[in-house]
């Protein structure tokens, strides 16, 4: 590449573009590569026959793609440019090459578009490690924020109401619940409402198979989603009914003693992980509880009325 | 539900009554990832003729982000509340609803609860499920969408700063003003990803039976987030729906090819 420039001790500006410690490329209106640069090509392995006239999102991972297409896209458009987008390119051995993107409309075609991609493999798994201990420290943060919320709610609650407006609102909050209800057991062992409401309404008690009679005998949460028609078909008949898709009923135990139910109903389906029933768990435990301490409140109270 | 005053429904949703007011309605709902700002080469179209209404989603653009209950935003449901609360808002009749990507999905299920109050609509880019299902293609496998999450949580490490409100002028169309393209794009990365599972998981497949309002598909060509088989299952899946496929590449048409999408539009209305 011996030409004018380098003559006068200068590279040339195609050996700068091609040599470039990034990769180059421009693309079409409709986002197809129309030129890349030999930095690109090594780093990925492709040959340029490969990649030119190929849409540069169709390199992309598709979780990039989801990425690059409702964010990416609509930001390079209405600013101009995008800077240091993380996105993570297939590489022509199936390999991925995470990687920070800079993109800006090309000042002298503006349909045009002008892409420098920078390897950050070296940063990746600091980046994972950071993503992953972020998760887990907003996953714990939640769990404290809510159990100490709950907690406090409850100690100082002096009536089942209380306890169960507590337990209400920090269940729709802690598991973006679409409704939560919580029902206590009566002498005869029937569920009546405490707390919150309660979308299925005329299915309680009334039909001889219950989620909730499930889960009070076998002091598991029992988790009913519209693929659980044959075994509730009722529930699930209400659930559509109502444009929801998931309930959960959680039995409050102290000591073995079911003192009632709590029931979050979703309106979309999800995984239910351990971080999520451990949570769930330890909120119907503290509930249980305060529901104890009132009821044995009450009894005291019965017999210091007896007594005077 | 608890009955919201209209001017607070208006403040929550940032919503926009552009154009003329004699006009029929025209509802504009954006997709995930961005806001009403994606409209802003097509909605000027439009202002001649109809009374344009523009918001921004709750937990996007300049909604009111206090106003975000990730119980009722856990599914489009609450969305389609919003859009009903909207349309109750401004007493809106004859609505001609134009939604983007998964706004277009909110929008069949506010027109499925209430009919009565809509026109037509315009479905641009829209899927009713992106997880491929048995024989259902939609495009996308849970581990892509566990790959988009990563995604955004990745970009927000240290470029949602940079992305945070950005003011952009658009002097040629005053009567878009200010505001509009304030703090596009941004969004609180905690609802980002909320939004992303409702968006991204929901299954709304049942949902497109139901639409009674006559319907205008617009499908993108080589659109990855919505192929063209799934606009196709939207058309199969709609009685009497209309397909149009737009030249325009990608799933962002109002701003990768608005003149087209803006034909298209209007060529179904008159």
């Amino acid at each position: 590449m011996t030409d004018v420039s380098s003559a006068q001790g200068f590279a040339s500006y195609e050996a700068l573009y091609h040599h470039a410690p990034c990769g180059l490329l421009s693309l079409r209106a409709g986002g197809e590569i129309e030129d890349v640069n030999a930095t690109f090509l090594q780093w990925t392995g492709y040959t340029r026959d490969a990649v030119v006239g190929r849409p540069f999102v169709s390199l992309l991972d598709p979780g990039s793609q989801l990425f690059y297409e409702t964010r990416h896209t609509p930001v390079l458009h209405l600013k101009g440019e995008v800077r240091e987008v993380a996105l993570s390119i297939v590489t022509a051995g199936g390999g991925r090459l995470p990687a920070l993107v800079n993109s800006t409309v090309d000042p002298s075609r503006p349909d045009h578009v002008l892409t420098a991609v920078f390897d950050s493999t070296a940063r990746q798994e600091y980046e994972h490690d950071l993503i992953v201990a972020r998760r887990a420290a907003e996953a714990s943060e939640v769990r404290v924020r809510v159990l100490q919320s709950a907690s406090s709610a409850f100690g100082i609650a002096m009536s089942e109401d209380a306890v169960g407006e507590a337990l209400v609102s920090n269940a729709r909050d802690a598991f973006s619940a679409a409704h939560v209800a919580v029902f206590g057991l009566d002498a005869e062992r029937l569920l009546y409402l405490i707390a919150g409401s309660n979308p299925l309404e005329k299915l309680v008690n009334r039909t001889p198979r219950t989620a909730s009679s499930v889960a009070l005998s076998t002091e598991q949460t029992i988790i009913v989603s519209l693929a659980e028609e044959e075994e509730f078909p009722e529930i699930v008949a209400a659930l559509r009914e109502n444009r929801l898709e998931v309930v959960t009923v959680t039995p409050l135990l102290e000591d073995g003693d079911a003192m009632g139910i709590l029931v979050c109903f979703y309106s979309r389906a999800r995984v239910f992980d351990k971080v999520y029933t451990d949570l769930q768990a330890a909120l119907a435990r503290q509930a249980a509880q305060a529901l104890v301490r009132i009821k044995l409140q009450k009894v005291l109270e019965q017999f210091a009325l007896h007594d005077s | 539900m608890p009955t919201l005053e209209s001017t607070e429904v208006l403040r929550r949703n940032n919503v926009r009554d552009l154009g003329n007011p004699q006009g029929r309605p025209m509802l504009f709902a954006h997709g995930f990832g961005c806001n009403q700002a994606v409209w802003r080469d097509v909605a000027p179209a439009f202002l001649a003729e109809y009374r344009v209404i523009l918001f921004d989603h709750v937990g996007a653009g300049g909604s009111d982000l206090s106003a975000y209950d990730r119980g009722k935003y856990d599914s489009l449901h609450g969305y389609a509340e919003d859009i009903l609360q909207i349309i109750e808002a401004l007493d809106l009749t004859e609505v001609i609803f134009v939604g983007h990507s998964v706004g277009a999905m909110m929008g069949v299920l506010a027109a499925n609860r209430d009919p009565s109050r809509f026109a037509d609509l315009v479905l641009v880019g829209p899927s009713p499920r992106y997880v491929n299902d048995g024989d259902y293609i939609g495009g996308f496998e849970q581990a892509d969408i566990d790959g988009l999450l990563d995604a955004l949580d990745a970009n927000y490490l240290g470029w949602s700063a940079t992305m945070a409100p950005v003011i952009m002028g658009n002097p040629d169309r005053p009567e878009l003003g200010q505001g509009l393209a304030d703090s596009f794009c941004s969004t609180d990365p905690t609802i980002g990803r909320h939004f992303a599972h409702v968006t991204f998981l929901s299954d709304n497949r049942s949902d497109l039976e139901a639409v009674s309002i006559p319907t205008l598909v617009l499908q993108c060509t080589d659109d990855v987030i919505a192929p063209d088989v799934v606009g196709e299952y939207v058309h199969q899946h709609i009685r009497g729906s209309t397909l149009a496929v737009l030249r325009s590449t990608g799933h962002m048409p109002s701003l990768s090819g608005p003149a087209q999408l803006i034909d298209e539009i209007q060529a179904y209305l008159r």
